[in-house]
């Protein structure tokens, strides 16, 4: 049986390969001025994260901050621990001071015969309100308190959440200072911030 | 099931196809009766790339390539950052990608834009000239400027740096800096890394480095490379090769100034093979073009790709030719010599699977040809070849194909020790694929889709030496390979006339002009080596004879010596000694009577192992026809040594004929079965072919072996040959018995000196003083019967067994000693000794002796 196929010699130019990279242009061309809604932190070695809006403004890097005192452990760092906390610092542009701490620092638990969150939730002096939340992210299980109170004169809302592995040889903590105005305006985005945060053991 | 497809033209409305077992039929549509769309058959060639007016047409793939390299790197890195971090969001990461792996995009830029001028040069002639020509043409024209050693060189920077480019730009990836950063950094991490590099590297080194190890010992070696002005010999050091020095000149000149033919639009051949006898000169030839050339000399040893594992000598092959490239680019030319190169082998020997000497004929003749006492030897060089051939079957029919310059007897030799592929190795490098060479240039360009660059024109002279050009390879000697093939024979008079003078001129002698000529005449088939060698023997006689300056003696003895043997220190009986004697003078006689071919170099009875005496003749001049007549006379030489001892032994003969009657007979069949010098002319090669009038059955048939002989010698041609041989007896009966004195004459010489040179036999025969003996003596009155009284005591003590023969009759100026009397009349006749220097070394062995007669 023979059919009498017209057989197609050559093609158009729209329908060439040469119409590839020129859709590949337009389209990083296009896509080159756009921004993203938010940016992204992450622990140098790769174990933390977290995503803030575009519009804070973010500085992170490591730093010498210690939010974990030794008294708050009974003990002193031993070898093990990462007494230096990453830590970045946000800013909603409404005032120079920092807004928000995101901080994630390990300690090790060999030296030690456990390790309690307790004291490290514990409401500090001149908290007058306090909620109190238990939640799990992944694998890790903590504390995501909200604590409220005055401070110089001025109304601040702390909510920080306190997180810890099985073996609780490593403590993520996450904690956003911010004052009442100040919350009540990001509190979305302030609690996105807190149930996006991922920590990968 | 299979079926023939049936051509459209042949379906016609009713044709009803089976197509299966089950019987299921489809009527066919009905077409037109058109003729086929006929078919261009025309194979055209396939335009060459200078030929081209637009860029080849890139395929498909080769166009979209690289984009997909790098969209699938895209999607890698995109990929990466998806999974880096989980709670970042496809589309984001997908933008911080496209701004974190902008060189993604500007090398997929770059790659369109290469796309891009491709699809305008495929179909825009003008756009394609414009760059082929203006742009890379002129780039390369003025890169052509340079010479190549140059050229190279900045290749090789180029590649380095591009190299270096890539690995910065890499690691700058990995290390988040700038390619510039990572490459000053380079250095640093380099370092860093060594360790770890050096443990990951080492120990699959460790394994392959014992057989690299093992390689490379074993590749070493065999291999020499002289430069200019290394070696002192130039071609005036070469004596007697006057034609094969002028033509490898001519290559030498060539490969000086290659412009010279090649913007002529010819080409420097390329290869030379120099064959011929041992101790001719082949390598000093070599020698001297390596020392006349300023380019470097690389000396190949005979068993430099001789090895004990398979593959080194590829290896090894492959590893000169690079080295030869690198040579030929940086001097501009090189020249390397394969020394003995019949030892590369030669693939069809292999095939063989037999010995050297295969066929059994030929083996017979060689062995006859050696065995002592034979008288084949006593044949000239001549009579000797054509019975060589006819033992080993070339004659005729049975003719071989002959080889393109190289003329010698059918041996096949053995595969020697190029096996393994490293024949093969060596006929590609000489003249195989003009391939581009280089990583870079064969690879990364061809992925870039530019065409590699052609290599270099290496002007590498092949030169090659060798006895045995049988035993090369047929491929190894085509044109392109081997351009030139030069036979380096015997040196002619004039060369041997020139070369006795050389070695003469590093010592003192006595000797004149003529002296030398004559010497030249009665060496014909003195090579340098041989040359040396005598005149170096010579002053050892003149020094144990307490002189300074050699002399004729000194010269003729060491002559002998060299060519003859040492005589054994054997006392014959006085009976035995006469009639050896009187067998050799017979020869002696009719040699000098009959032949004018050849002359009578030296007669002795002196004994060399189980060789009693012989009587030794050379040619005096070079020629290469011969006649009926003089094969006769050598017929009738043989049978003289029978025709004198029945004539003076009263009808008794010794069994010392044998090997004379032999002789006689083969070369009487030769010339009436083969040659056309009988009675007929139907030749006996054909006979033999077809199995007729006595000759053997076909090949392979019956009636082959000694049923051969039988019928040849009891048919017609065996009745032809017993014919002639007694016509010759008869009239060599004749001949002594008419030169009966002079036969006695020349015995009485050998008994007296048991040696004499030919112009002394003939000086005898003559009746006239000769260089050492005065053969006037024996025409003295009463002087024959002396040695028929004598002959006639030998004769009664031999019939009667008397109590003592007589004393050998003393002739005035025969009797004493040769050795004696050479001297005495060297010390008369020596001359102011001449001196010279300079003469060139020049390896070799004395030829073997062309002795007439043996007994």
């Amino acid at each position: 049986m023979v059919f009498n196929i017209r057989v197609r010699r050559g093609r158009p130019f729209f329908r060439s390969w040469s119409v590839v990279p020129a859709l590949a242009l337009v389209v990083v061309a296009a896509g080159c001025g756009r921004d993203s809604a938010y940016q992204y932190l992450e622990v140098p070695d790769g174990d933390t994260f977290a995503k803030v809006p575009s519009a804070w403004d973010v500085s992170a890097g490591w730093s010498s901050f210690v939010f974990i005192p030794d008294d708050q452990l009974n003990t002193a760092f031993v070898p093990g621990d990462n007494p230096i906390a990453w830590r970045a610092i946000v800013n909603d542009g409404s005032t120079t001071l920092p807004s928000g701490v995101l901080s994630v620092q390990s300690i090790s638990v060999k030296e030690r015969d456990g390790l309690l969150i307790g004291p490290l939730i514990a409401p500090g002096p001149g908290v007058e309100e306090v909620s109190r939340v238990k939640v799990q992210v992944g694998d890790l299980v903590g504390w995501r308190t909200v604590q409220q109170g005055e401070t110089d004169g001025e109304t601040l809302v702390e909510e920080e959440m306190i997180l810890t592995n099985e073996r609780r040889s490593t403590i993520y903590y996450l904690r956003f200072l911010c004052d009442e105005e100040c919350h009540a305006r990001h509190s979305e985005e302030i609690d996105e911030v807190f149930t996006t945060f991922r920590a990968e053991l | 099931m299979f079926r023939k497809r049936r051509k459209p033209a042949d379906v016609t409305r009713n044709d009803v196809t089976d197509i299966g077992g089950g019987g299921v039929a489809v009527e066919v549509a009905p077409l037109q009766q058109a003729a086929p769309n006929p078919i261009d058959l025309t194979i055209s060639s396939r335009p060459r790339e200078r030929d081209r007016s637009t860029r080849r047409k890139l395929s498909a793939w080769d166009r979209c390539k690289y984009t997909i390299l790098l969209g699938g790197l895209f999607v890698f890195y995109w990929w990466q950052k998806i999974d880096e971090n989980p709670i970042k969001s496809v589309a984001d990461a997908f933008w911080e990608t496209v701004e974190n792996q902008a060189w993604v995009w500007v090398l997929l830029l770059v790659e369109w834009v290469r796309q891009f001028h491709f699809f305008l040069a495929e179909r825009w002639a003008g756009y394609h000239r414009f760059w082929k020509v203006r742009v890379f043409g002129r780039f390369d024209g003025r890169s052509q400027r340079l010479d190549a050693w140059t050229r190279f060189r900045l290749a090789r920077v180029l590649r380095f740096a591009f190299w270096l480019v890539v690995i910065s730009v890499i690691v700058g990836q990995f290390t988040d800096q700038s390619p510039i950063d990572a490459m000053v950094s380079l250095p640093g991490r380099i370092n860093d890394a060594l360790p770890m590099a050096a443990r990951l590297i080492i120990y699959p080194l460790l394994a392959i480095s014992q057989f690299v190890a093992i390689f490379f010992f074993l590749s070493r070696g065999g291999i020499e490379t002289y430069f200019p002005d290394d070696i002192e010999t130039r071609f005036d050091d070469v004596w007697g090769q006057d034609p094969v020095k002028e033509k490898i000149r001519e290559n030498l000149i060539f490969l000086e100034n290659p412009d010279s033919i090649e913007s002529r639009g010819g080409y420097t051949p390329g290869g030379i093979l120099l064959w011929g006898p041992p101790g001719t000169g082949k390598t000093l030839l070599a020698e001297a073009a390596a020392g006349e050339t300023g380019k470097p000399f690389v000396f190949v040893d005979p068993g430099a790709f001789i090895n004990m594992f398979m593959g080194v000598g590829i290896i090894k092959v492959k590893a000169l030719f690079r080295k030869l490239r690198k040579l030929a680019l940086r001097y501009g030319g090189v020249v390397v010599f394969f020394d003995e190169a019949d030892s590369l082998g030669n693939r069809g020997a292999l095939a063989q699977g037999d010995g050297p000497f295969r066929s059994t004929p030929a083996a017979t003749f060689l062995r006859d040809a050696t065995e002592a006492g034979s008288a084949i030897p006593y044949l000239s060089e001549s009579t000797r070849q054509l019975l060589w051939q006819q033992a080993i079957g070339t004659d005729g029919a049975d003719e071989p194909t002959p080889r393109r310059g190289v003329h010698r007897d059918g041996v096949m030799m053995m595969g020697g020790g190029g096996g393994g592929g490293t024949l093969q190795a060596l006929l590609a490098e000489l003249s195989g694929l003009k391939k581009p060479r280089g990583f870079f240039n064969r690879t990364v360009r061809k992925a870039l889709g530019m065409r590699p660059k052609p290599p270099p024109r290496y002007r590498i002279l092949v030169m090659m030496a060798s006895n045995l050009p049988e035993a090369l390879d047929e491929a190894m000697l085509r044109p392109g390979r081997i351009d030139r093939i030069y036979k380096v024979g015997y040196p002619t008079k004039d060369g041997r006339i020139r070369t006795y003078q050389g070695y003469l001129d590093k010592v003192q002698h006595s000797l004149t002009a003529h002296d030398v000529e004559k010497l030249a005449v009665i060496t014909p088939y003195a090579t340098g080596a041989m040359i040396k060698d005598t005149v170096n023997e010579a002053l050892i006689n003149a020094i144990r004879d307490g002189r300074e300056v050699i002399n004729w003696s000194d010269i003729v003895k060491a002559k002998q010596l060299k060519q003859h043997g040492l005589a054994d220190d054997f006392k014959y009986v006085e009976h035995e000694r006469h009639a050896l004697a009187i067998h050799e003078a017979c020869h002696a006689v009719a040699a000098h009577q009959l032949r004018q071919h050849m002359m009578i170099d030296v007669a002795t009875i002196e004994r060399r192992g189980t060789i009693g005496g012989f009587v030794a003749s050379i040619p005096p001049e070079d020629r290469f026809t011969h006649w009926r007549s003089e094969y006769e006379t050598d017929i009738q030489v043989s049978l003289a040594s029978l025709a004198g001892e029945r004539m003076l032994f009263e009808g008794d003969n010794s069994s010392g004929v044998g090997g004379d009657l032999r002789a006689a007979t083969q070369l009487a069949t030769m010339m009436s079965g083969y040659w056309g010098m009988g009675d007929t002319l139907a030749s006996h090669a054909v006979q033999r072919e077809f199995g007729i009038m006595g000759g053997r059955a076909p090949r392979g048939g019956e009636g082959e072996g000694d049923d051969r002989e039988h019928k040849l010698l009891t048919g017609g041609l065996g009745e032809q040959i017993e014919t002639r041989l007694r016509e010759l007896f008869d009239q060599a009966t004749t001949l002594l018995t008419e030169n009966r004195l002079q036969v006695l004459a020349v015995a009485h010489a050998l008994e007296t000196h048991l040696t004499i040179t030919g112009d002394d036999v003939a000086a005898i025969i003559e009746g006239r003083e000769g260089p050492f003996i005065d053969g006037a003596g024996y025409y003295r009155p009463g002087v024959s019967e002396k040695l028929e009284e004598y002959h006639r005591a030998v004769l009664e003590f031999r019939a009667r067994g008397v109590d003592e023969l007589p004393a050998l009759p003393e002739i005035d100026g025969i009797t004493g000693r040769i050795v004696d009397s050479v001297v005495a009349r060297s010390r008369a006749v020596d001359g102011p000794p001449v001196r010279a220097a300079s003469a060139p070394s020049d390896p070799g062995s004395w030829p073997a002796p062309e002795p007439d007669d043996r007994r």
